[in-house]
């Protein structure tokens, strides 16, 4: 390959590379964490084997493992904030999998949607006129989850957009009740902002209640003005994590990453960079890249 | 609480949607995975496959990215160890986004490619978990402790493994080319 073919190449895989990761900060903000320790093998539910699913029958060995992957992946995510209810159900078909769910359990508030693209692309799925879009491939399930109206019967329907074969799960789940704030978590919070102190100190009280629960957070480094931590895989599973830290800091960690967007904001626009349309993630990468991260955010407020 | 490497920084900045964090983690190491990449896949236009898969299974993967002394190196050399074992699914994995790069083209001079002959081929007849220490340990230099931090194995794992390695990697090579099989050629500056 010439020099400027391979310059051509580096440039162009950059370029997607960057936009890969531009886009996850236009999604939804995330929690600050930098990786989540120990999430391995998991024990699955009886309604994940085959016998209790319904509409596919299991044709093949392959099939069998990816029908038991998807509802793992599906396992995997919801039970951070969740429970899977019922049988789950599954569709092999090409282009568009229908998925009809009988008799909601009782308790069941949502659905979860496993699936696998043969042709990798994007996969719609929809429920009584709600629609989510998710990147879907071979090998590696996508989950996403759908509001939909409890009631004896629901459609799921799922369309590749590549229009190849699709592999699809769906099963009725039920979200965990959120604790409440502690009251020392709705003090930080009275005055209607928070200062980096407050956040600190309400890190302090989520990691001292996930060392209660039998789950201290290690390893801890620090970037001010952030804390990142990892959680122990089994902390997510018993819900101990999904507890606390909505209970000592979910609020705070907001609040906090709010307003050091508008201190970043208003950094940025002195040094004539607008930084309102960025996510707070390309806010501090730009103060990086200009030299202007310690100068600019408040690590002692 | 220390303060984080360039490496770990810009990854965390990355996960987060800082899409040049990512960009400057590519700038630090694309070379150094593409001389690796070199070694395992005798097509050059494969090796450039093998660079973007091995960025592209770090974005997969980003959860789970180790750092060794703070960099991220380590991880990425065996991310692309893996990837040029099975290119094929790899690149089928990620096909929409390789598709958007331009089309590698065959080198027409081989001049840059590191072809240790019977040495590299004896490397690729190894099994994954033994490319895995070689590569690390005896390509590029790190000790057992930073290779079993790369691996998340422990470094006893690491030793032993690596024992066992260098005695097949001596087998194949006495089965390749007697005595006229050269050394692998190493790489001893760590970039963290």
């Amino acid at each position: 390959m010439s020099t400027e073919l391979a310059a051509d190449r580096d440039t162009a895989l950059r370029a997607v590379l960057v936009e890969t990761s531009a886009e996850e900060g236009r999604r939804a903000p995330r929690r600050r964490r930098r990786w989540i320790l120990g999430v391995g093998a998991f024990a699955l539910a009886g309604a994940l084997t085959g016998a209790a699913i319904t509409t596919t029958a299991i044709a093949s060995a392959d099939q069998a493992n990816r029908v038991f992957r998807l509802g793992a992946a599906a396992e995997q995510q919801v039970k951070t904030h969740g429970i899977l209810l019922g049988a789950p159900v599954v569709a092999d078909a090409s282009g568009t999998a229908r998925l009809v769910l009988r008799s909601a359990p009782p308790g069941a508030t949502r659905l979860a949607v496993s699936l696998e693209c043969f042709d990798d692309g994007q996969a719609v799925a929809s429920v009584a006129g709600v629609s989510e879009t998710v990147d879907c491939s071979v090998d590696t399930p996508a989950v996403t989850e759908l509001s939909a109206p409890v009631g004896p019967q629901q459609t799921v329907t799922v369309a590749a957009a590549a229009g190849g074969r699709i592999l699809a799960w769906a099963s009725w789940m039920r979200e965990r009740p959120v604790p409440a704030a502690s009251a020392q978590q709705n003090a930080d919070l009275s005055d209607g902002r928070v200062t980096h102190a407050e956040y600190l100190a309400a890190y302090s009280r989520y990691a001292g209640c996930m060392a209660e629960a039998g789950y201290p957070i290690a390893p801890v480094t620090g970037a001010p003005p952030f804390v990142f931590y990892a959680v122990p895989g089994a902390a997510v599973d018993a819900g101990a994590d999904g507890t606390c830290y909505a209970r000592e800091f979910a609020q705070v960690d907001r609040a906090w990453q709010s307003t050091l967007s508008d201190i970043d904001v208003a950094c940025l626009a002195e040094h004539g960079v607008d930084g309102a349309r960025l996510s707070i993630e390309q806010q501090l990468a730009e103060l990086r890249r200009l030299g202007l991260l310690q100068a600019c955010l408040p690590s002692q407020e | 609480m220390s303060e984080l490497s360039d490496d770990e920084a810009d990854w965390a900045l990355a996960v987060h949607g800082g899409g040049e964090a990512f960009g400057r983690v590519f700038d630090r190491h694309r070379d150094r995975v593409r001389r690796h990449s070199l070694r395992l896949v005798p097509d050059v236009g494969d090796a450039e496959d093998v660079v973007a898969v091995t960025f592209l299974e770090a974005w997969r993967k980003r959860d789970a990215v180790r750092f060794v002394n703070g960099s991220m190196l380590p991880w990425l050399l065996v991310t692309a160890t893996n990837a040029a074992r099975n290119l094929s699914r790899a690149h089928r994995r990620h096909r929409i986004l390789l598709d958007r790069l331009p089309a590698p083209v065959p080198h027409p001079d081989h001049a840059e490619s590191f072809d240790d002959g019977p040495a590299t081929a004896a490397l690729l007849r190894l099994s994954a978990a033994d490319q895995q220490v070689i590569a690390l340990c005896v390509l590029h230099g790190y000790s057992e402790a930073e290779a079993a931090a790369a691996l998340g194995v422990a470094p006893g794992t690491v030793k032993s493994r690596l024992s066992r390695a260098k005695s097949r990697l001596a087998r194949r090579l006495g089965e390749n080319a007697g005595a006229s099989a050269r050394t692998i050629r190493g790489e001893t500056s760590h970039e963290y």
